[in-house]
């Protein structure tokens, strides 16, 4: 004989409320942008006190690298946040 | 403009240093030359470098040049050796004051400057290269 | 108008100066055995500043570095090993600078160039 467990059905579903489904995310993707700047000059600071004799070679080019690669991140995240807006314009029809 | 002048300095080095080296082997060929085309034993052969500046202003780098090349004036030396046909009525031999244990120092030497001017050379060609690499 | 950040325009600056330096302690290398030749070099802060100052790359000004501790009778104080040691550490430095500036201007090329 199969057990038979009595379903309890499914859970209430949070109704989605249409103002917060309509804003972008301002606070956050600003605040990204800005961490990134930081980044940025933070590695050309660093770069100018190493042609200064300020800085440590390490230190420089870490920071370089890590300016580099931050870069490139927002800078894909971007493509596709933009490649994925003009595929939900192109959907509107 | 200063990796082009790098490249004029220590090219200026190795020929100094090349003719430098001539000479000292001339000095060792010559060690036991009683006779010479000048009437007497050889008189060792003394390089004279002076440094030849590029332009009148302060900033820019040396280079050097053999000025002359001097006969070294020590007295040569006596050795009695009656059998020489060279030697004179008692016997004596003026051989040519050349110690070749100096002038092997003195290659060694030679050779040394010779080699840190081609390191010269090298790390300006690097640093010449790497500053192309900067054009896309 | 200047496109240079103050950074870049610091690295440009060095860079120019260790260009100088290098060919001064070339010169040194060159001249080891010149009598009467007295090893050159510059103090690296004041050129850098002296060059970001006037805006000028021919403003640093080289110094005659006497040791006595090196003097020989030929009224040469050129240490050969020490001008070597010299030439390679300011050659890193320059190649590093130069790195550097360019990591910084690419991303301010991609930065502008994104369409």
């Amino acid at each position: 004989m199969s057990i038979v467990i009595p379903t309890q059905g499914l859970p209430d579903l949070a109704p989605v409320r249409p103002q917060e489904a309509s804003e972008p995310q301002q606070g956050g993707f600003s605040q990204l942008l800005e961490q990134v700047s930081g980044i940025l000059q933070q590695a050309d600071q660093l770069a100018a006190g190493y042609a200064e004799g300020k800085v440590g070679l390490t230190e420089a080019v870490l920071a370089s690298e890590k300016a580099d690669t931050t870069f490139q991140t927002v800078m894909a995240v971007r493509n596709r946040a933009l490649s994925a807006y003009q595929e939900i314009l192109n959907l509107q029809v | 403009m200063s990796i082009e002048n790098i490249f004029g300095i220590a090219n200026s080095a190795l020929g100094a240093q090349s003719q430098r080296m001539t000479l000292i082997a001339q000095n060792l060929a010559n060690a036991d030359s009683v006779q010479s085309p000048d009437g007497g034993p050889y008189q060792r052969r003394v390089p004279v470098f002076e440094s030849t500046p590029l332009d009148d202003t302060n900033d820019s780098g040396d280079g050097v040049k053999l000025a002359a090349v001097m006969r070294d004036q020590a007295s040569p030396r006596q050795v009695y050796d009656p059998s020489n046909p060279f030697a004179d009525a008692s016997g004596m031999v003026k051989e040519p004051a050349v110690n070749p244990l100096y002038e092997m120092v003195d290659m060694m030497q030679a050779a040394r400057s010779y080699q840190a001017n081609l390191s010269i050379v090298e790390t300006a060609r690097t640093a010449a290269l790497k500053t192309i690499d900067l054009l896309k | 108008m200047e496109i240079l950040r103050p950074e870049q325009q610091v690295m440009q600056a060095a860079l120019e100066v260790r260009s100088t330096r290098a060919e001064l302690l070339a010169g040194n290398v060159a001249n080891a055995d010149t009598p009467g030749y007295v090893a050159r070099d510059l103090k690296f802060t004041d050129a850098l500043n002296s060059v970001l100052d006037s805006g000028d790359s021919s403003s640093a000004t080289p110094e005659a570095v006497v040791s006595p501790e090196n003097m020989r009778y030929d009224r040469n104080d050129i240490d050969l090993n020490q001008q070597m040691a010299k030439a390679y550490e300011n050659s890193l430095n320059y190649v590093a600078t130069l790195k550097l500036y360019g990591d910084s201007m690419g991303r301010l090329r991609s930065a502008t160039s994104s369409s």
